[in-house]
């Protein structure tokens, strides 16, 4: 599972990439433009994107965009005091500016010890993580074959006078991070056992890491014209080659004529059947949570992991070690996982947040993990999880169901509480009842007020584990989930909305 | 001096080498920028939209679509700089960009990078057509373009009073919340007992230029400005109001007085938590919404359900489509309100976060009443989107143009219809104030600084306070107590339908919603539109309302 960068490295003549090279060679600039007695951090991203957007059964847009980001943060060896900028440009004279500003803005500071407000600690020089996370087939497909693939995708939902709209998107990402910032206060660390309290040893700048990665993913949405029904189906991951998007598109035509004109039911506690798009979509804001840095300063936010601050020793005790979930779940960080295509962070293994139902580990940051911690636990992944299941079909789940309700997804979640991850969520594209064993009728869509931490403590059965529709732009990259049923989960009110 | 001089050459020098160098992405051949403008370090030095260089590269893109087969393009250049101060730290962030988009037979393309250079000009034209013709194999897709009646050009500058760019040194920005935090510090805290987060000040300044192959070329300076001042210490707590989104610069914080509102809002919350505490009896209840509640309630159930986009299935795989849906149902017969509410939508307020002199489509946008007398009249339009309405327009004896609601966050994204700033329209009775609304309500429910949480079509949702803002009982128009986790749960229709009063001219109040730093958790959830997502915000001028027999729930009841 070597990364073979020479062969798989793209046709340098279309620009979509910086490469690595490219990326080394603005460092060495920056490098060679950066102010005498100040450190540096530096993290270069470039994007590239290539998507269509369908609605009514027809392309409504196509595109090729991409973009590049030099964030700069300069440090003064001396004062720790700061400077930091941004800028999209790299050209000699821009990065020249974006230097002097940042210098300047960080010789202000200096002047002001108090202005420093807090612990800073450098990144570690760690490599990345060695996954390979590249798809030629993601990075190769054209936009002709965008084209025919979108145009393909909505001729099964035409045929039946339904009206589909979708979006397929290739993207590619790529970074660098380069350091040469000490660790400002820190005690012995793993990475340094020797640095002494708050003072900095000369090392050698060294470049931290170069990433790349691909991600692919094709959703869709076949809507009744009257608004009368709807199904949604929807994949991603780093591979086009394993998403089968005619599948999704029979799958969401499908949906949408077993959901047409359906029918309000009370709301209140049911078992439900959570497709595992449904689980995602309930389990998100927990992993949001694990994923917040935790820290000694931060006792006043309210955390679902956390028993409180303990003004004696000025730390705050979490539930850490405490069996808090249903003990059939493990829910993990592994950017070992192939099939989830997780963006590595330099330095960062596989992470188990919950082991067969205790909670095992929290994110911390670095400003807390080095002084408190020793610095054992640097963990700020940038999400991403697997949770494992059973082998339950959700045929069996449905047969072993006298009353319930099957979930194909939710939308709108907002947070309600969180101390107890109490989330309002909107079910949506898909609600049935279950009764005695079979589905007997679409359901109009309902209000759900639940807390992952509730569902699984009520779990029922478990099916296999399958990656998910979680596109990684936003804090949350990709997922692999079981379906899962659980019992007494809470409907609070039904919805008009389909 | 620039920037640029001191670096050994002129930017005008830089640019003549870079047009010289072909080729798109290498780092060698890109236009030479300006953060040290930025910075304030030397005022002036930044190479002003305006500079004819600048039309130049626009038009190479549109040369390159016309020549490659584009029957229409447009072609957004911007400058954007993003301001971010905490206290004693500026931090800036520049990118330059540029989006091409072109029409070619029915469908459209979209090309974008952060290059501004000619060669790349070239190739994004190219490119944008390339995206567009892929599509063009298959079926036909008709668009109808609504005409411009008036061809964009010249220049605009939004007005404010300090330009955060040109007008005050980000430098002097961070000292002003330094003192501020340390002046909180002593205020509201003991030693140790202060969690002063005097968050920050963000501030966006957007130079924009736009072209089109229908002879428009406009260039255009836009601003947005706001911030987040929170304090907890043992003498005092809060979170200032007043300082969301709006169309201004540094004088959001520069002329105001922050101690002033720190010490009001912290003496305010006092009083307030003087009352007792109670439980909800669950139930239909007379309610008063606060002006910024109503400023929310208008951008969730009325500014997104009335853009055309939504209503036509466009966003369905993604924010959602509208309650609002066949036009042809709704433009002059659907009943949305009580008599008593007019919405006119508009992009030309002062300080509107909105506001502009040109969409992006170079449209001049017009005031659009949206709701008139409680019936909705009019969705929020695009050229393409005011095509899908023509035969309705046709029917109504109205004229087909586009309202001007096309806008793209920056150069890199595609132009969608975002909503425009809206306004409530308040009651001509200039003796009900917000006061006289509480004083006049015999038992009822006061929401103030409301959150609402609408589904995916804005048929209905919930209203609930924000952490700055409360729930309050009323009797004999007086606050009795504090409510703890009420929400009222509503239908779109019924609650604009059950107002029975609208505050006086002297209540109106203005807010920037649609997402930003005092809604950090729903920007990246809910209130989003388009694939990839784009947050876009918008002012609401709001006055409050009182609406009677509404459900009021328990929150946190499962």
């Amino acid at each position: 599972m070597t990364r073979d960068i020479v062969s798989a490295l793209p046709d340098p003549s279309d620009h979509r990439l910086l490469t690595e090279q490219g990326m080394r060679a603005i460092v060495e600039r920056i490098q060679a433009l950066q102010p005498p007695d100040t450190r540096i951090d530096i993290e270069l991203t470039a994007w590239w994107r290539g998507d269509v957007r369908w609605a009514r059964n027809r392309v409504a847009m196509a595109s090729d965009r991409r973009d590049v980001d030099v964030h700069l943060t300069l440090w003064d060896a001396q004062s720790r005091a700061q400077g930091e900028v941004r800028t999209n440009q790299m050209d000699e004279a821009s990065l020249r500016a974006a230097l002097q500003l940042a210098e300047r803005a960080m010789r202000r500071v200096s002047r002001y010890p108090d202005y420093w407000d807090g612990i800073r600690i450098a990144p570690p020089l760690l490599p990345f993580p060695d996954t390979a996370i590249w798809s030629d087939a993601t990075y190769s497909l054209t936009p002709e074959q965008r084209g025919i693939i979108a145009q393909q995708l909505s001729v099964g939902a035409e045929a039946q006078q339904m009206m589909a709209a979708g979006y397929l998107q290739m993207r590619v990402h790529e970074t660098m991070q380069y350091s040469t910032i000490e660790h400002a206060v820190a005690p012995r660390t793993q990475w340094n056992p020797d640095e002494r309290h708050g003072e900095g040893v000369q090392r050698t700048a060294r470049l931290a890491g170069y990433v790349r990665c691909t991600e692919a993913q094709c959703s869709m949405t076949v809507r009744h014209p009257k608004g009368v029904g709807s199904g949604w189906a929807g994949l991603s991951g780093y591979d086009w080659n394993v998403i089968d998007a005619k599948q999704l598109s029979e799958l969401a035509l499908q949906k949408c004529q077993q959901s047409l004109n359906p029918v309000a039911i009370e709301p209140g506690r049911y078992t439900v059947i959570l497709e595992p798009q449904a689980v995602v979509g309930l389990v998100d804001d927990m992993i949001y949570q694990l994923n917040k840095r935790l820290g000694a300063e931060s006792t006043h936010d309210p955390n679902a992991f956390k028993l409180g601050g303990d003004p004696a020793i000025g730390l705050v005790r979490t539930k850490l070690g405490m069996k808090i979930i249903d003990e059939r779940l493990t829910i993990a960080h592994d950017p070992m996982e192939q099939r989830s295509g997780i963006m590595p962070v330099p330095g960062l293994g596989k992470i188990t947040w919950f082991d067969r139902g205790v909670l095992t580990a929290l994110s911390y940051g670095r400003d807390y993990a080095i002084p408190w911690l020793h610095g054992n636990l640097p963990a700020q992944p940038r999400g991403g999880f697997t949770i494992s299941g059973g082998d339950t079909s959700m045929d069996e789940m449905i047969h072993t169901t006298k009353r319930g309700l099957l979930v194909t997804r939710f939308s709108n979640g907002r947070m309600v509480n969180t101390e107890s991850i109490l989330i309002n969520r909107i079910t949506r594209d898909g609600l049935w009842l279950i009764e005695d064993g079979k589905i007997s009728k679409a359901v109009k869509n309902m209000r759900v007020t639940d807390s992952p931490l509730f569902a699984f403590n009520q779990v029922e059965q478990l099916g296999v584990p399958v990656p998910v529709f979680h596109p990684g732009e936003m804090d949350l990259p990709p997922a692999i989930v079981p379906p899962m049923k659980c019992r007494d989960f809470a409907f609070t009110a039904t919805v008009d909305a389909v | 001096m620039s920037i640029n001089q001191i670096a050994g050459t002129t930017r005008r020098q830089f640019l003549q080498t870079g047009l010289g160098v072909a080729g798109g992405f290498a780092c060698t051949t890109v236009f030479p920028r300006v953060l040290a403008a930025s910075g304030g370090i030397y005022p002036g030095s930044a190479p002003g939209i305006q500079e004819s260089e600048v039309k130049t590269l626009a038009e190479r893109a549109l040369d390159a679509a016309r020549s490659a087969g584009a029957v229409y393009a447009d072609v957004r250049l911007t400058r954007t700089r993003r301001l971010y101060v905490a206290p004693g730290k500026p931090m800036i962030w520049e990118n330059l960009h540029c989006g091409v988009r072109t029409l070619v037979d029915g469908y459209w393309g979209f090309a974008a990078s952060p290059v501004w250079q000619a060669g790349e000009m070239a190739r994004l034209g190219k490119e944008a057509v390339r995206q567009a013709k892929a599509n063009t194999l298959g079926k036909a897709r008709d668009v109808t373009l609504a005409p411009v009646h008036a061809v964009a050009s010249g220049h605009w500058d939004m007005p404010v009073k300090y330009d955060t760019e040109r007008g005050v040194h980000p430098l002097e920005m961070a000292d002003f919340l330094s003192g501020l935090q340390a002046w909180a510090a002593v205020e509201f805290g003991s030693q140790s007992g202060f969690d002063g987060k005097i968050k920050c000040f963000v501030s966006d300044v957007q130079e924009k230029a736009f072209a089109s192959t229908g002879g428009s070329y406009c260039t255009q300076r836009l601003h947005a400005s706001e911030g987040r001042i929170e304090f907890r210490g043992e003498k005092g707590a809060g979170m200032v109001e007043g300082l969301s989104v709006a169309g201004v610069g540094w004088e959001l914080f520069r002329d105001r007085d922050l101690r002033e509102a720190m010490k009001e809002t912290a003496e305010y919350n006092r009083r307030m938590s003087r009352l007792p505490l109670k439980p909800l009896d669950v139930g239909k209840y007379d309610v008063i919404l606060d002006a910024a509640t109503v400023a929310e309630l208008l951008g969730k159930t009325i500014g997104a359900a009335t853009e055309i986009d939504r209503a036509y299935g466009y966003e369905a795989n993604a924010g959602g489509t509208s309650y609002l849906a066949d036009p042809s149902e709704v433009l002059g017969s659907f009943v949305l309100a009580s008599p008593l509410v007019t919405v006119t939508a508009n992009r030309d307020d002062v300080g509107g976060v909105a506001t502009t002199r040109w969409d992006d489509e170079g449209i001049t946008p017009e005031r659009v009443t949206l709701v008139d007398k409680g019936i909705v009249v009019d969705y929020q339009t695009s050229r393409e989107g005011a095509g899908w309405l023509q035969d309705e327009y046709k029917r109504l004896g109205r004229p087909l143009r586009s309202h001007g609601n096309m806008f793209a966050p920056t150069g890199i994204d595609v132009p969608l219809i975002h909503t425009a700033n809206l306004r409530l329209q308040p009651d001509s009775d200039p003796s009900l104030t917000a006061d006289e609304m509480e004083r006049s309500m015999a038992k009822g429910i006061l929401f103030t600084s409301g959150n609402v949480d609408t589904d995916f079509q804005g048929i209905g949702g919930l209203i609930f306070p924000q952490v700055s803002g409360g729930a309050f009982e009323i009797k004999a128009g007086k606050r009795v107590a504090r409510l703890n986790g009420c929400a009222i749960q509503f239908r779109t229709p019924e609650l604009w339908k059950n107002i029975i009063k609208i505050a006086g001219p002297s209540a109106v109040r203005a807010f920037g919603t649609g997402g930003g730093l005092n809604d950090v958790y729903d920007n990246e959830r809910n209130a989003y539109k388009g694939e990839p997502r784009q947050v876009v915000r918008h002012t609401a001028t709001a006055v409050p309302i009182s609406a009677k027999e509404m459900s009021v729930i328990n929150r946190y009841a499962r």
